[in-house]
């Protein structure tokens, strides 16, 4: 768990989810939707005649219907690039260890059949098109429950199969409804007989594993009167944690537009995110500076000079030439040509923006807080607080940062000795000086970051802040020959490659070594542990040079330690900038854009959700979707309810390109209730077009509908929504809320409802509210000590928590872990 | 979509006809609308539904008047109480007149061929380039085409008139229509009001065997710091087609408050957009309408903010009786560079009858979150039955309370017509409404 809460710091890594099997399929149907599509894939289920007649006519509606007015981007989806019908295995296994190893390993990698043992009343498993896999507890399947592969319950339950199935969502509903309908493959079926209540939900988990490939489940839920069940769906994805070097940017979250530093230390744009399959080798380039080793494929350019052109070999090691190295011309060399000594290349950012309105005192002072300071709320009586702790013995230092402080806050700062820890602090109670350690460098030591003001100014302003961080965090040992080594100590793993961007612009090359956690026994018995740190490092007046610095091209040279190379199997990722050079940086290193054949993916899942709820019955279907940032998720999700039942739609989407969904209720029986919670985080690219459908046919119904988006990133959340009260449904109450949160200024976020009511005795309301986090909410959190970017997930956390507490406990977990990881780095 | 629907009398051939004795530019312009026109679709939408509901207009029976003009006799007496008056009947004028003050601070108020005649720039200057109407509303463009009579309110700069300018409109004739523009200019600073009435032809009070139309628009322009107040009750016949589009355009700091009122017509479609374009500009809108029999009305509000620290306060409201019904589209657009906008847009519906149908629909569209306030609310229900027990245990009978309480649902726009006799009148219109609720309980 916790290693998905940190940022990976490794190129072309996977990460837990982010992962492709290689499977070869035991069946597909050609690229593409023609008639014998579908004639085929009813032929290879083996279908009965009548629903092969299905098909064929939903595959003719489909080509006729147009695409629907109100959507857009929708037209970029190539249907004849589309492999419809995907067979990864034989059959739909009851028992977990019949399932083929690669798509066990799969969803055992997500967990699943962890979840079953724990609290669930029963498990299906969709890849691709084939459901390989469900479970249900046996006393259940004693009641009468079924919960099976919606293909096997047509051959095994064709009565009541073909009594529901299409009469809750026809074929003809819309366009993406008839695609569904006509190549429709695996989804649940589950029975739930007369009185029968399911105590744990069942759960069903899809994946799409092929590029360009669709996902056309289809779910009929039928529960007889009386009786209850709750249904989960988790549409599981590829959310990768790497990142592309010092901008610290998940690889996977950067998307066109975005802007990244390119090899000549200059930021420009992406002009696209490639992703492919890999199998073979993965190399591990070790730079002398071991924290900044990185991972590529072998074919992978990478910036630099041959060891032979640049060096002497002398004394069984090479010896940097400088004289031919400021002749020779770097080379963009494949990492798997690379060998140990060559040297990398580490461009010094070029960027520089002074701040006026940062002052000379601010720096120095900044420096000790970035080492030493921590900024809250007095506990006692809530007073703004900034206090820097130092060495008892450090009286320069003491002064010095007492009289910044006074000076910056216009208040008198105060020192306490605690002599029993040798330790003498400076304090001061001022909102005012507060806020600018919160603003520029935020509070926590291992959160502790520059913020991007601090990281553009001119060197020689950097070096005011450099000289006293070092004051407090460094310490310098002289060696023998007259050298001497300056090192510095940070837990935070952005400080420590800032302050490597930093002492690289001031002229010096810092290495960052990672030290272990540990625990360490102090002489007065106390255990102290040390959490996992970097260690900036470099050597003043070397004997050796082991770096160089090169000044026509503002980078240095870094030589490589070694190459390690492992197997691996997996989604690699490549961006393509838009303007030359076309390379960027891996932990700080220029590799350019790989020339390996690459292909832009996407993939579609269209799915119908048919659910039939009975007089007096209860369902719940809960859906937590977070598919990778290519799908398409186009859902027509509708309910029956029936007199006294109760539906809920439970619904979040965190993931996908584009969603179009509206989970839909009709209410056709006295006293039935809908009750509908949708909730959307539309991130950088992602459009999230949700919404709701209370469709009131019956009297004394009632309906209620939550909406709560969150944009950001430029992403775009929309709300659309229906509530329709039909002549002859009389005392009807509903009511529709919408709330949308928008976290910054390039995000968009719109609101289309529409209620019809015939009606007179109607009771509705609605409302709706735009607007962003309140400043004073984050400004709080953090002066109790929360970085900026936990502010704002508390935040949203706090606002999404309607959905989140309709979930069971490790879900609502999972959800907000996943919102978690969307939030992570919001604000840059 | 486009083409989908068409007027049998839309074409070049009439738009030339009609801009015969026109100067180029306003012929240009008016061909340029019938482009427009023909290429836009009726309903520019966002929803899975369409909602735009013209089944009631039977075109094929009307033909618009095609010349207009002044009547041989035009009165020149001025409402006690008003500014200015310009009345028309049908297709002729039949009244415009000035006060000594209004005539004084040099308020025009004239048709256009007059205006075109004497201040040809002072026209041209406001409507040339279309910029007074919305360029994606196909029925509005289809007017600034095919107008065969426009309006011209000007007030200059600094004039500020105590007493409100009167159009009145009566149209009823069966079979006719009227097509017409109506454009308001205020120069800085200047302030007004305008109070429109629009009522049947005396002629032809009741229902028609054919349906007459009155088509038309207000077009308002207010610049820095001008001031408008905007009051419209509309009372047309029960075969009357009323269709209105009314779009304003504020500059900096400039204020707008609509106060609107639609009791009669057939079926009243009415569309208004405003722009708060410059920084500090507000609007505040009260819309009411009040439906019997199979009356519909369209009452569709567009507010878009595009200026720093502009201000949206818009209100609908209906009533509904019999088998009427009440479209309410709103929405707010709120661009990137209307920072610290603070919006609201409310529809609120009673439904009085177990036929009558409202349909709401309040949208917002924002692109800047830096905002005082972006919301919208909207309820529909029948009469609060604790309100009427409150005033049943004050002693009023059940019908008189249903009564009291639906009318001081409507009187926030009523308070807000200036002059004392036109809210008088309005008040009793409301009232008349009433026996026929009674008719359909009993019923």
């Amino acid at each position: 768990m916790t290693t998905l809460n940190q940022r990976q710091m490794v190129d072309n890594d996977r990460s837990r989810f982010d992962f492709k099997d290689e499977i070869v399929y035991l069946t597909e149907t050609k690229r593409g939707l023609t008639r014998d599509t579908v004639e085929e894939i009813s032929a290879i289920k083996d279908e009965p005649q009548w629903m092969l007649d299905y098909r064929l006519r939903a595959y003719e509606h489909f080509l006729k219907r147009p695409m629907p007015t109100w959507t857009s981007g929708l037209e970029k989806i190539n249907f004849e690039n589309i492999i419809y019908y995907r067979k990864p295995s034989e059959r739909e296994e009851k028992s977990w260890e019949d399932v083929p190893d690669k798509i066990k390993n799969t969803f055992e990698r997500l967990g699943i059949p962890e979840a079953e043992r724990k609290f669930l009343a029963g498990v299906g498993a969709q890849y691709d098109s084939e459901v390989v896999y469900h479970s249900v507890r046996e006393e259940l399947s004693k009641m009468g429950v079924v919960f099976m592969g919606t293909d096997q319950a047509l051959k095994e339950y064709p009565d009541i199969f073909k009594k529901y199935f299409g009469t809750i969502v026809p074929a003809e509903d819309n366009k993406f409804a008839a695609l569904n309908a006509a190549v429709w493959s695996g989804g649940s079926f589950v029975y739930v007989p007369k009185g029968v209540e399911v105590p744990l939900p069942l759960q069903a988990y899809f994946r799409i594993n092929g590029e360009n490939t669709g996902q056309f489940e289809r779910t009929l839920i039928v529960v007889d009167e009386g009786a209850k069940v709750h249904y989960i769906e988790g549409c599981c994805s590829d959310s990768e944690l790497v990142s592309i070097g010092d901008a610290m940017v998940p690889i996977t979250e950067v998307a066109p537009g975005q802007k990244v530093m390119n090899s000549a230390g200059v930021e420009a744009e992406v002009s696209a995110v490639r992703r492919r399959s890999y199998v073979g080798d993965m190399l591990k380039i070790v730079p002398v500076s071991v924290g900044n080793a990185f991972e590529v494929t072998p074919e992978h350019p990478i910036l630099a000079l041959r060891r032979q052109r640049a060096a002497v070999w002398q004394r069984n090691k090479w010896i940097m030439d400088e004289a031919s190295f400021h002749t020779s011309e770097p080379e963009w060399i494949p990492a798997g040509e690379l060998a140990k000594d060559d040297l990398l290349c580490f461009p010094v950012a070029a960027k520089q923006v002074d701040h006026p309105e940062i002052s000379d005192e601010m720096l120095r002072f900044l420096g000790y807080y970035v080492a030493e300071g921590s900024a809250f709320e007095n506990g006692v009586n809530g007073a703004p607080t900034v206090r820097l702790s130092f060495n008892i013995a450090e009286t320069d230092k003491v002064a010095d940062a007492r009289a910044l402080m006074t000076a910056l806050s216009g208040k008198k700062a105060s020192v306490y000795e605690v002599p029993g820890k040798h330790e003498a602090q400076v304090y001061v109670y001022s909102r005012a000086l507060m806020k600018l350690c919160v603003e520029q460098v935020g509070t926590g030591s291992s959160t502790k970051r520059l913020g991007s003001h601090l990281m553009e100014l001119p060197p020689s302003r950097q070096q005011l802040l450099i000289d006293t961080y070092l004051l407090g965090d460094g310490s310098r040992y002289e060696r023998p020959g007259g050298s001497s080594v300056v090192r510095a100590v940070t837990t935070s793993h952005t400080l420590a490659f800032q302050l490597q961007e930093i002492f690289a612009r001031l002229g010096q090359y810092v290495g960052i070594n990672v030290r272990k956690p540990f625990d360490e026994t102090m002489p007065d018995g106390r255990l102290i542990h040390h959490n996992e740190a970097y260690v900036v490092h470099f050597v003043e007046n070397p004997g050796n040079k082991y770096v160089w610095f090169d000044a026509v091209r503002n980078c240095f040279w870094v030589p490589i330690r070694k190459i390690e190379s492992r197997p691996y199997e997996g989604l690699v990722y490549n961006l393509e900038m838009s303007s030359a050079p076309n390379a960027y940086l891996a932990k700080g290193f220029a590799v350019h854009n790989c020339t390996a054949p690459i292909y832009a993916t996407e993939s579609l899942h269209v799915a119908v959700v048919e659910v039939v709820a009975l007089a007096n019955s209860k369902v719940r279907y809960t859906t937590i979707q977070n598919w990778s940032n290519d799908v398409y998720n186009l859902v027509t999700k509708r309910a029956h309810a029936y007199e006294n039942s109760t539906v809920e739609w439970i619904d979040a989407n965190t993931g996908a390109r584009t969603t179009y969904k509206y989970p839909s209720i009709y209410l056709r029986g006295r006293g039935a209730t809908a009750d509908i919670i949708s909730v959307a985080v539309a991130g950088r690219g992602q459009h999230q077009d949700t919404g709701a459908k209370a469709i009131h046919l019956a009297p004394d119904t009632k309906s209620r509908i939550v909406s709560k988006s969150v944009s950001k990133d430029g992403g775009r959340a929309t709300y659309r929504g229906h509530l329709k009260v039909a002549p002859g449904a009389t005392g009807v109450v509903a009511s529709v809320r919408c709330d949308a949160l928008m976290l910054d200024d390039e995000s968009r976020s719109d609101t289309y409802p529409y209620i019809d009511i015939a009606e007179d005795d109607t009771t509705m309301s609605h409302e709706a509210t735009v607007g962003k986090i309140s400043q004073d909410q984050i400004f709080y959190l953090m002066s109790r000590g929360l970085s900026e970017n936990e502010a704002q997930n508390l935040v949203v956390q706090g606002f999404l928590e309607v959905f989140t507490k309709e979930l069971p406990m490790e879900y609502a977990i999972e959800f907000n872990r996943l919102v978690k990881m969307e939030m992570e780095g919001a604000l840059g | 979509m486009a083409g989908a629907f068409k007027l049998p009398f839309a074409g070049e051939e009439i738009v030339r006809a009609l801009a015969q004795d026109e100067p180029d530019w306003l012929r240009d312009d008016r061909l340029t609308a019938l482009a427009a026109y023909s290429d836009l679709p009726l309903e520019v939408n966002q929803l899975f539904t369409l909602y735009v509901d013209l089944r009631a207009a039977k075109w094929a029976d009307i033909a618009p008047y095609q010349q207009t003009g002044a009547a041989p006799e035009v009165s020149t007496v001025v409402p006690e109480g008003a500014a200015a008056l310009i009345e028309v009947a049908e297709d002729r004028v039949v009244a415009r007149g000035l006060s000594d003050a209004a005539r004084n601070g040099g308020v025009v108020i004239d048709t256009f061929a007059n205006v075109l005649r004497d201040q040809p720039q002072l026209l041209r200057d406001a409507i040339d380039g279309g910029t007074t109407l919305p360029d994606n509303d196909k029925l509005a463009q289809f007017a600034r085409a095919h107008a065969a009579l426009g309006l011209f309110v000007h007030v200059p700069r600094n004039v500020v008139l105590e007493q409100p300018i009167v159009m009145r409109w009566s149209m009823g004739e069966p079979g006719r229509g009227l097509i017409s523009r109506s454009v308001i200019s205020m120069g800085e600073n200047a302030q007004a009001s305008v109070l429109e009435e629009q009522v049947a032809s005396e002629a032809h009070p009741t229902a028609a065997e054919k349906q007459s139309l009155w088509w038309g628009t207000t077009e308002v322009r207010l610049a820095a710091g001008a001031h408008l107040s905007f009051a419209g009750q509309q009372d047309f016949g029960p075969s009357t087609l009323a269709l209105v589009n009314r779009h304003a355009t504020l500059e900096r700091d400039a204020q707008l408050k609509w106060a609107l009122a639609s009791v009669g017509a057939e079926l009243h479609k009415s569309r208004i957009d405003n722009r708060l374009v410059g920084r500090g500009a507000g609007v505040s809108q009260v819309e009411i309408g009040f439906g019997d029999g199979r009356q519909l009305f369209d009452l569709t509000s567009y507010t878009r903010h595009l200026g720093e620290d502009t201000t949206g306060d818009l209100l609908s409201k209906g009533v509904f009786l019999d088998r009427a019904r009440g479209y309410f589209k709103g929405m707010i657009t709120i661009e990137k560079s209307a920072k610290g906008t603070d919006s609201f847009l409310g529809e609120f519906a009673m439904l009085l009858a177990k036929a009558a149908r409202s349909v709401t629909i309040p949208s917002l569209e924002i692109d800047q979150p830096d905002v005082r306030r972006a919301s919208h609310s909207s309820s529909v229900g029948p009469i609060d039955e604790n309100e009427i027990f409150y005033l049943m245990s004050r002693g009023i009978p059940r019908e008189v309370a249903r009564k009291f309480i639906v009318l001081g649902f409507l009187e926030p726009v009523v308070a807000r017509i200036p002059l004392g006799p036109a809210q008088e009148r309005l008040r009793r219109l409301l009232d008349a409404k009433w026996p026929s609720a009674e008719a359909q309980e009993a019923a």
